[in-house]
């Protein structure tokens, strides 16, 4: 059914704000109030809530947003049985992308509603999946040491999420993971493949 | 890309598709022996066996993880 003016009218500016949201929870963390999200989408506060029925819900589309994006590029490249090598790449690339709106989710996420917590949670899975295959795959071939799935996959995203959320400390002036994603990927690789 | 009503899953190859069946609307995953689609309490049990293994949490965490994350699926919303 073609859509009316009304409706895109809509549909855009539930996108303004949703952008101008996601911009501001990447500069500023998820402490930003709807009153300046809605100067910067340059909306009436009141517009808010007419697309997002609490700030809740708003910052939980922006997650939304930000894993179907994510997720969408790692069933990609894992179509052709990645290797993990070409996962690890994925997922930093991707990261990379929105580095800073990453970065506030992990440092802020215990601040946020528990359901929220647990959508971070679920929507990991889609990386845990392809993390879990490539592992299988790779320990079939006797490349990987004997630790459980979970802990080598938990073992990653603790590497990752550690140089992310000090930031300061070993990219105050870059992204870090410009400068650590070669080191970040090699290191990991040699912990978890026998030598 | 076609997804997976009950799990999520992406669904590419005949094989992907519950008894290798793209008219299927359900993964290989979520289908039993006979064909039929998994219950919500099957896949539930399940899925939290599968984000335990994968990524460790507690079991009563991944059933809250798991009940959040069937809720935004076609098949159980």
């Amino acid at each position: 059914m073609k859509e009316n003016q009304r409706q895109k009218q809509k549909r855009e500016t539930r996108g303004k704000i949703l952008a101008a949201a996601m911009i501001m929870f990447a500069e500023r963390g998820f402490s930003v109030t709807t009153t300046e999200i809605a100067q910067s989408a340059g909306i009436s506060h009141g517009s808010i809530f007419v697309h997002f029925t609490t700030r809740e819900e708003l910052i939980d589309c922006a997650i939304n947003v930000f894993f179907d994006h994510l997720n969408q590029e790692i069933n990609i490249a894992a179509k052709g049985n990645a290797d993990m090598e070409d996962l690890l790449e994925v997922y930093l690339s991707i990261l990379h992308s929105s580095e800073d709106f990453y970065r506030n989710l992990i440092t802020q996420i215990s601040l946020l509603p528990d359901v929220t917590q647990e959508k971070l949670f679920a929507y990991q899975t889609t990386l845990s999946f392809h993390f879990d295959d490539a592992l299988r795959r790779e320990k079939e071939q006797g490349k990987i040491v004997a630790l459980p799935h979970h802990m080598l996959f938990n073992m990653w995203l603790s590497l990752v999420h550690y140089y992310l959320q000090n930031r300061a400390m070993f990219a105050p002036e870059d992204s870090v993971i410009d400068r650590y994603r070669d080191e970040l990927i090699s290191s990991y690789l040699m912990m978890i493949r026998k030598s | 890309m076609r997804t997976c009503i009950a799990c999520g899953m992406p669904m590419e190859k005949a094989e992907d598709f519950a008894m290798d069946d793209p008219g299927k609307d359900y993964c290989c995953h979520c289908a039993r022996e006979d064909g039929t689609m998994q219950s919500y309490e099957e896949k539930k049990q399940n899925l939290i066996r599968f984000v335990t293994r994968t990524q460790g949490l507690d079991e009563k965490a991944a059933e809250k993880v798991v009940v959040t994350m069937m809720k935004s699926l076609p098949a159980w919303r």
